[in-house]
Parts: C-alpha cells; sequence; structure tokens
C-alpha cells in the first residue's frame, strides 16, 4: 500500500497536515491532523510499503511493543482507506 | 504511545470532538487556530498575488491601476511566480489571495491558477467578475477556487459609468446569475467611494438580488504614487450613512447608544508599541506586480525584494520589520480597542507610532450611532 500521489504531508509549527492536492483537494474539502507516529507512518507510505514493514519501522522508531504497533497501524490504515488515502498495487 | 497534552491541532480537534462541535466548525475553529500559530511562528501561511496592474475597467479611485497615460510595469512571468509560490509553499504558504488590477486579465493567470490548484491551495479569487462569462465560468466549475470576491461598484449603467469608466452594469448582473446557477463560492464587496451614487440603496438592493451574500468594505485604500491619482477615504459619517442604509436593508434595527455612555477615546500619548496587530508580515504577505514583497497591500511603504535575495530571506527580513513596526500606543487599553480597526494600513498616515484620530472618530461615531456595540455599554431600550 501507499499514500496516493495527491497528497501531501506538511510540517507546518509542530503540527504535521496531510493537504489534498488538486482534484483531491476539492473531493476531500479539509486537511488531516496527524499526531507525530501517524505522520511517521505517512511519510513510510510515500513508497510502497507492506504490514510487516510498517511495523518493522515503527518499532525500530518507538519503544513499543509489537502488539500496539500492529494495532495503532491497522486504525491508522482503516481510517486512510475510508478517506480513499492511500492506494494498494493492482487496484 | 503517549498522549499529547498542550494544545496544538490534535488536542484542539479532540477538545471539540468531546465538546460535539459539528465537523464544518471544526474545520473553521482549526483553520482559526492554524493562522494564530502562525503569526506566533512567523510562517507565511497566507499570501496575496498582485498578478498584473492592469485592468478592464477605469475606477477612480484605484490604488493600483495607473491612470490613462501613466506607464504600466510589465508584469512578471507566470514562471517567476510559480517560482515564488514554490519558495513560500517550502515555508508553509497554503492560502492564497489573487489579485490586481484584475487579475484575470493576466496573461499566464490559467498557468499559475493552475499550479495553485495543484499544491493543495487554498485560492481566493478578487476580481470585478467581468471577464467572468460562460467558458470562465466551467474553468472554474472544473478546476474550483476555495471562493471569489467580486466587487460590485453600481446599482445602474450610469452609476457604473460614473466609477469605473464603463457601462457594464447589466453584463456583470448576468454574469453573477450565471455564477449563481453554477453553485460557484461567490461573495461580494461594495466599496464605498467619491464616485458613487449618493443613494446608495439601489446598488445594495442589487447586490441583495443577486441571492450571493455581500459586505460593504469599511476603508478606501490611498491610491500609490505611481497610478498617477491622488485621494483620501471618505468622510466617517457617509460610511454611517451607508452602513445605516445596508442594515435597514437586511431588516435590522439599530439602536443608539445612550449618549452618555460613550467614552471619549484614549487621549493618552503613549508610547509606541511594536508590531503589526494582524498577520501582515507574521503570517501573511503581499507580492506586487513588480515583484515587490510587503506585509500586506496597504503596506508598501515596507517592502523586500524575493526576486533578488530569494522568497526565504525576504520573508525573513519582512517579517522583522512588521514585529517591529512602531503601533499606535494610544490604542492599547483604549475604550473602544476591541471594536476599532487597529489595522496599521488604516493608521498610516498618522505619526508612526500613533492612531489616525480620523479613524477614533469613525468608531465613536458607529457605536453612537448603533452599529459597534462596545460590551459594557447599555442599550437605553433594555
Amino acid at each position: 500500500m501507499k499514500l496516493k500521489e495527491q497528497y501531501e504531508l506538511v510540517s507546518l509549527a509542530g503540527d504535521s497536515l496531510l493537504i489534498p492536492l488538486g482534484d483531491e483537494g476539492v473531493r476531500f474539502h479539509g486537511v488531516v491532523v496527524l499526531n507525530d507516529e501517524s505522520a511517521f507512518i505517512l511519510e513510510k507510505l510515500k513508497q510502497e510499503q507492506s504490514m510487516d514493514s510498517l511495523v518493522q519501522a515503527l518499532l525500530d522508531e518507538y519503544e513499543i511493543d509489537e502488539a500496539t504497533a500492529e494495532t495503532a497501524i491497522r486504525d491508522l490504515l482503516r481510517q486512510l482507506d475510508e478517506y480513499g488515502i492511500t492506494e494498494t498495487k493492482g487496484c | 504511545m503517549e498522549e499529547q497534552r498542550e494544545l496544538n491541532a490534535l488536542t484542539l480537534l479532540d477538545a471539540m470532538k468531546e465538546k460535539g462541535v459539528s465537523p464544518d466548525e471544526r474545520y473553521r475553529r482549526l483553520n482559526r487556530y492554524l493562522e494564530a500559530n502562525a503569526r506566533r511562528n512567523g510562517i507565511p501561511l497566507h499570501g496575496s498575488l498582485e498578478l498584473t496592474s492592469f485592468c478592464n475597467l477605469d475606477c477612480k479611485m484605484c490604488y493600483v491601476h495607473p491612470e490613462k497615460g501613466m506607464r504600466a510595469e510589465a508584469p512578471l512571468s507566470p514562471e517567476t511566480w510559480i517560482r515564488l509560490i514554490d519558495e513560500a509553499r517550502e515555508m508553509g504558504l497554503l492560502r492564497v489571495s489573487l489579485t490586481g488590477g484584475e487579475c484575470l486579465t493576466y496573461p499566464g493567470f490559467d498557468d499559475v491558477y493552475l499550479h495553485l490548484y495543484e499544491r493543495g491551495m487554498k485560492i481566493r479569487i478578487l476580481t470585478n467578475g467581468l471577464l467572468l462569462d460562460e467558458k470562465r465560468i466551467a474553468f472554474f466549475r472544473r478546476y474550483r477556487p476555495t471562493s471569489f470576491q467580486i466587487t460590485l461598484y453600481g446599482g445602474d449603467e450610469a452609476e457604473y459609468e460614473a466609477v469605473t469608466g464603463h457601462r457594464v452594469f447589466g453584463k456583470m448582473m448576468d454574469h453573477l446569475a450565471m455564477l449563481k446557477e453554477a453553485e460557484l463560492p461567490v461573495s461580494l464587496s461594495i466599496t464605498p467611494n467619491p464616485f458613487m451614487r449618493q443613494d446608495v440603496r439601489p446598488l445594495l438592493e442589487a447586490a441583495a438580488r443577486t441571492g450571493f451574500p455581500w459586505q460593504i468594505n469599511s476603508f478606501l485604500m490611498p491610491p500609490r504614487a505611481e497610478t498617477g491619482r491622488s485621494g483620501g477615504d471618505l468622510p466617517s459619517d457617509r460610511y454611517i450613512e451607508i452602513l445605516r442604509t445596508a442594515t435597514a436593508l437586511r431588516g435590522e434595527e439599530l439602536t443608539p447608544a445612550d449618549p452618555a455612555a460613550v467614552p471619549p477615546p484614549s487621549a493618552a500619548a503613549a508610547e509606541p508599541v511594536r508590531g503589526t496587530s494582524c498577520g501582515a508580515g507574521r503570517s501573511s504577505f503581499a507580492i506586487l506586480h513588480n515583484g515587490i514583497m510587503c506585509p500586506c497591500v496597504g503596506l508598501p511603504d515596507i517592502r523586500t525584494e524575493p526576486l533578488t535575495v530569494g522568497f526565504r530571506e525576504a520573508w525573513n527580513t519582512l517579517h522583522e520589520a512588521a514585529v517591529n513596526l512602531p503601533a499606535p500606543g494610544e490604542c492599547r487599553g483604549c475604550a473602544y480597542e476591541a471594536q476599532c480597526t487597529l489595522c496599521p494600513a488604516n493608521h498610516r498616515s498618522a505619526a508612526p507610532g500613533h492612531c489616525d484620530r480620523r479613524i477614533c472618530d469613525r468608531t465613536l461615531k458607529m457605536v453612537s450611532a448603533g452599529l459597534m456595540r462596545l460590551p459594557d455599554i447599555k442599550n437605553p431600550c433594555e
């Protein structure tokens, strides 16, 4: 899975925002506000990632256990999917 | 994962969700927070781009468009604007106002606009609306801006001609009807000026008939030297008369304040304070048609040159000047501070660090007339 190219991660005075670009801005009409961990995952999602690679990246960066990392990533990906922000290869 | 407790965009959103604030209102408040945070941190969140000084109208009070016979400067190329936009975006630019002159006459408008659109900017277009024909409206339906702000100059052909030199009232009304039909986000503004008809009711009624929201501008920008024009703002009484007419047209009632409860404005010769009281130079900038950057179009004397030194250095210099700009000391603690305009452009004609007493006079009269309310002034009818 991967972040759609029509989104850009922006850091603004300590806040992390995901900004929709072009037509996506009209469709989405808003911005996504991210916590540090979500911003970290989305930064990774600029490149194609698997669930395993995301979990590993989170474990490498934060002092958390694998189950917590996996739950956090699943929750985030579910929300991103609901918003139509990510895309999966082959779709 | 550790819960964040300090105020940031995320904690603000969480708090609003807990309180059951609607999504639209959350978005509005988030934007206000981003603006305030940008001001605190000196981030150029909003830019006003004056694409050209050229205009298809000849408004007699215009502060940008040169009078006939005055030399108009060649506009910047679209590539130059795009470079400036990208440099500004690197520093936080997310909202852009396109203005002029008439920005839709700029030959590279589509290139600049589509670049902004593709970069996800919130775009506001300030226009006289004359070029918003069927073809243009189709373009903006496809590539939708955040908003249009259209200035209406007259209530009939004769008034349009008196103010703008062109009999285009009918054409304007047609364009506004097409914009309404296209469901594009338009608001109308009316600029009080010495050339409009004494009776403003026909103009205000024309605005109301469009079905778009409309408002009356509170200040007439003094013309820049290169326009060849001179002229000042209207007297306070004229603004009050226009606002009274607007209030009546909206079906609202005015209750004048009890004269005994209207305090005099502060007369103390206070020490100047420092810094613009708005976003000018703190979170916003204007780039004029010749590439000069100012805190806003109303403060053209504070200038930097992003084309020479790059946007980043130009913004840093501008920001430093804005936070050190002498601001009216008298206004701090004045009974009207919360209601009165602290806009530094409005006070430009006063000595640096002092307020323009005509502004004090206008605010006092507005409060007396009931057009503004001070928090502790009682309505005599209550």
